[in-house]
């Protein structure tokens, strides 16, 4: 190592030493000269070759192998700043590739592998109630469950409880809704972070009435408080309700199942109920050390086993058994189960993206093979040795897969920054994605080594003698055509594994985007109003707030342009609540399963909307200002409980019959609307006046130009100012939005088909190019031999098609397969539709078709007598 | 000539007097009674590597005929360099006599 050194210093004294060493050498000759008499020029001659002479001795000193090295790779750059788009191809064609697998890969590895950033994650399991006979594989768990878990486990060294929940953070200025946890004590130690400031929640914080203890998220801190450093002690409403802020937590400490995270954290209410009923938890558990999640779940069925028995737990609404059972899950599991099948499918596209910017930098080289070995061949005729003339090949070769490379991690870091800012809510717990390096250094050793293999391979002829003369007559041997063909069927076939798929994404959404949403879009804003339940307790006055608030809002706006409801279209999750028919058994699981989503509606809404009332009436007048316990219902339920009678006049219930229970009267029927989402049918809905069942967050539905403006804001305030008016959009945007994920997931792997279409057509039209060149001779004597121009494109044309149909049916199975891995996005597409595959497959071919013969196309010019003369 | 004996030869040579390049291969050659011919080619090598190696040191000096000449001596690691290399040498002779010493 110090010889290395010692080199490398020497190396920059280069011209001295030579200096040095030719006045030692012309010392030597002269005394050899004068000591045997001769003259110095014959004496030189006995000397020997200084020049070689000097090249040993610099040997010795220098490092010659290093020096080689650094002079081919100047002499590379040169070769290869002279054909700039040869070059920039070629390194396009491994920086693509590399890009997306190592993104792709480094997400998948972040998110499937590393990034749970709590302490010890790989023990951490999230421990949920099902009611699986009820349609509910998660169900939240109650206090007096989770008292239970704690308590007869003896699998977890703890198990926390939390809540998320949206909160009304209010200011002087202005109220807010942000996303807050309700929490046990013990979660924070479970999970292993750490306070920033102050302390955490302790087992015994108040949680209820007034002087509630509250901890800030770090960036809550930052954003709200300024990073005040005596942010401790002072005091924040929230849900109107004054907390003590009582600490900050660590930077980059986020934890949340689902939706946001949380930027507040409370303690919740875990006194036991003996009614077994109070609870909305979540649970998370750290197993003990030695147990496994299986083993976990096997003991919890046991205990839920015990608890099913002594509390007839998970009684269904109707007295029936729902399936009540323990679910343990790792944490991974639930938080990135659901990504698995996009990254996997990316994951192939990608290296499907990466095999074809592979083959088509083969096909670059093979291009420029027949310019080299005239280089080459020269280089070795004047006396380079075949060792040198090899590693200036292979140094060559390296050049653009290195340049790639380097392009390809700065893609890389670009898109890892891009989606961490993008806020996906998948993501929001992890604070940074990093580099995957093992999967760089993988896809870099393997496009350096394709770029060696691609560009010294058609050149191996240069070290074989016998190879010489068929180089000379210009006639490309059988193993040409052979990888001629491969290398066509290869692209064809990467290009048709990703092209059904994208079609098919691409139907899913166009599908989607005409699916008939059941309301009116256009025109239409809303936003959502959440009022403190501090202040406004009881049903009547909750309903007397908005009921103020709606005729404020429309002696403002006018009667027909505002209306309320208790949830938007196209925000509910997936399950609903149970209800009862008056006079028949609950039925879980018929065709349409007896739970509906509750709407409570303010007057007009389905005006306003342009809902269809297909039979019975609207709500009037009446039953807004007293209680008539009346419903609409939407046509699925109708039709799948009464499908061979009217609906209305029928009586129905949320929940089970219980005594005193008052019985909704159904009096008009309405069509459906898409409550979940645009792909999934729509459940039964029961749309209720607001005022029978008044909730705390309601959202205003305005029609017209203006929609929500300070205006309307001025309204809200002006009734309570510490009312929120929040995530104001227009009706077209609840909708667009709903269909954020699907037009993402289309328009990535569109992305990724068009890429590899265009690389594989490139590719198709560079090896006719090529082969046509090569077949000149052959073709010239062809036509020479009576051959017409239009037989001979033909010919090349056929071979060419052969190839990419056979790439065409293997890449169409690999189609299959990432077509399947994609089948919960697709919508109302099979991932077997006949259709994606034809489309793809012509698409496909003719690209492949028109690149053959525009690449053939210079034959047409071939005058065989200028060929076959010219040696 | 053995692998490596050119270097001892020519760590022997200086360990009498300092010599420029000339000079050595005159000396081995006197020495050797004629045997020994050391070539420009493998003498200047061999002395760039054996400094490289921090064995011998060199400067210019003026030579009798006063003229300039770089000249060659030992260092201490080079002394050093030159008692092992002799005990490997004679070990590597007698190994040979052995083998060829009639049975």
């Amino acid at each position: 190592m110090r010889g290395f050194w010692r080199r490398l210093t020497h190396l920059r004294r280069h011209n001295e030493l030579a200096r040095r060493l030719r006045e030692e050498l012309d010392f030597h000759t002269d005394m050899k000269a004068s000591e045997s008499g001769r003259p110095v020029n014959v004496a030189r001659r006995d000397v020997g070759n200084s020049a070689r002479i000097m090249e040993q001795a610099h040997d010795v000193w220098s490092m010659p192998a290093l020096e080689h090295i650094a002079l081919d790779f100047r002499y590379a750059w040169r070769a290869l700043a002279k054909s700039p788009a040869f070059f920039l191809l070629a390194a396009l064609g491994t920086t693509l590739g590399v890009a997306a697998l190592t993104t792709v890969l480094s997400v998948a590895s972040t998110a499937l592998f590393h990034a749970v950033p709590y302490r010890d994650a790989d023990r951490l399991v999230v421990v949920s109630d099902q009611l699986l006979n009820l349609g509910f594989p998660r169900f939240p768990a109650t206090i007096a469950n989770y008292l239970d878990y704690r308590a007869q486990n003896r699998v977890f060294e703890d198990v926390a409880a939390f809540e998320s929940r949206a909160m009304t953070v209010a200011t002087s200025e202005r109220a807010e809704r942000i996303s807050g946890m309700m929490v046990s004590s013990n979660l924070l130690s479970l999970l292993g972070g750490s306070m920033e400031q102050g302390r955490w929640i302790s087992s015994d914080s108040n949680h209820g009435g007034h002087d509630r203890a509250v901890v800030l998220g770090y960036d809550f801190w930052r954003s709200r408080f300024g990073g005040d450093a005596g942010a401790v002690g002072k005091r924040i409403l929230i849900d109107d309700v004054s907390c003590t802020v009582i600490g900050v937590l660590k930077q980059g400490f986020r934890f949340r199942l689902s939706g946001e995270a949380p930027q507040v954290w409370l303690p919740a209410n875990l006194d036991s109920d003996p009614a077994r009923l109070v609870g909305n938890f979540r649970l998370i558990a750290r197993l003990t050390r030695g147990v496994s999640p299986e083993a976990a779940g096997a003991q919890m069925r046991v205990v839920a086993t015990v608890l099913r028995q002594r509390y007839r737990t998970g009684m269904g609404p109707h007295g029936e058994d729902g399936g009540y059972g323990i679910a343990v899950v790792p944490l991974r599991e639930e938080l990135y189960g659901t990504a698995r099948p996009t990254i996997y499918a990316l994951a192939i596209a990608s290296g499907i993206l990466l095999l074809l910017g592979l083959t088509n930098t083969a096909v670059l080289w093979l291009g420029r093979a027949s310019a080299r070995r005239q280089e080459a061949g020269v280089r070795m005729a004047l006396g380079a040795s075949r060792w040198r003339v090899g590693q200036q090949l292979v140094i060559e070769a390296l050049m653009p897969a290195l340049t790639g490379g380097a392009l390809a991690l700065v893609l890389t870091l670009v898109a890892l920054r891009g989606l961490q800012t993008a806020h996906l809510s998948e993501f929001s717990i992890i604070d940074q994605f990093s580099v995957d390096y093992r999967v760089f250094g993988f896809t870099m050793l393997l496009s350096a080594g394709v770029g060696v293999l691609s560009g010294t391979l058609p050149l191996r002829s240069l070290f074989r003698r016998e190879a010489l003369a068929q180089e000379r007559t210009g006639i490309s041997g059988h193993g040409e055509a052979r990888t001629r063909r491969f290398l066509i069927a290869i692209q064809v076939g990467l290009a048709c594994a990703l092209l059904p798929p994208t079609v098919l994404l691409v139907e899913s959404l166009l599908a989607l985007e005409r699916v008939d949403p059941g309301f009116r879009t256009a025109n239409v804003s809303t936003a959502l109003v959440t009022i403190p339940g501090s202040k406004y307790r009881t049903p009547v006055q909750i309903a007397g707030y908005y009921q103020r608030l709606e005729s404020d809002l429309r002696a403002r706006l006018g009667g027909e342009k505002v209306t309320l409801a208790s949830q938007l279209p196209l925000s509910f999750g997936a399950g609903g609540d149970p209800f009862s028919i008056e006079g028949r058994a609950f039925r879980a699981s018929g065709p349409v399963p007896q739970f509906a989503h509750q709407i409570q509606v303010g007057d007009g809404y389905f005006l306003l909307l342009r809902s269809p009332i297909l039979a019975g009436r609207v709500f009037d007048e009446r039953d807004f200002s007293s209680s008539t316990d009346v419903a609409i219902v939407n046509e699925t339920l109708a039709r799948g409980f009464w499908p061979n009678e009217s609906a209305v006049g029928k009586r129905i219930l949320i929940g089970a019959p219980r005594p005193g229970a008052k019985w909704m009267e159904i009096v008009g029927i309405v069509g459906d609307v898409h409550t979940t989402q645009l792909s999934q049918a729509p459940l039964p809905q029961i749309y209720r006046p607001f005022p029978q069942a008044p909730t705390r967050t309601m959202a205003l539905v305005v029609a017209g130009g203006g929609g929500i403006d300070a205006d309307l804001e001025h309204i809200v305030r002006s009734i309570d100012s510490n009312v929120p008016l929040y995530q104001m959009k227009s009706m077209e945007q609840v909708v667009a939005t709903s269909l954020d994920r699907p037009r993402f997931r289309t328009q990535l792997f569109s992305a990724y088909g068009l890429l590899a279409f265009a690389l594989a057509a490139f590719g198709v039209y560079s090896l006719s190019i090529y082969s046509g060149i090569r077949r000149r001779r052959e073709f010239a004597l062809r036509t020479a031999l009576g051959a017409t121009t239009l037989g001979l494109v033909g010919m090349m044309l056929a071979d060419t098609m052969r190839s990419a149909c056979i790439g065409a049916v293997v890449g169409f199975a690999v189609a299959f397969s990432i077509a399947r891995a994609l089948g919960a996005f697709l919508y109302g597409a099979k991932p077997s539709d006949f259709a994606a595959y034809a489309i793809a497959g012509v698409m496909a071919l003719s690209v492949a078709g028109v690149a053959g013969f525009l690449g053939s196309r210079p034959l047409m010019k071939i005058d065989p007598a200028v060929v076959l003369r010219g040696e | 000539m053995l692998p490596g004996t050119l270097d001892l030869l020519i760590l022997k040579t200086l360990s009498r007097a300092p010599l420029h390049g000339y000079g050595i291969a005159q000396q081995i050659k006197l020495t050797s009674d004629d045997v020994l011919d050391v070539e420009e080619g493998s003498l200047y090598p061999a002395l760039q590597r054996l400094e490289l190696k921090k064995f011998v040191e060199s400067e210019w000096r003026m030579t009798p005929n006063n003229r300039r000449a770089r000249f060659y001596w030992l260092s201490k690691a080079g002394r050093k360099r030159l008692v092992e290399s002799e005990d490997e040498f004679q070990k590597l002779v007698g190994a040979v006599q052995k083998v060829l010493r009639p049975a």
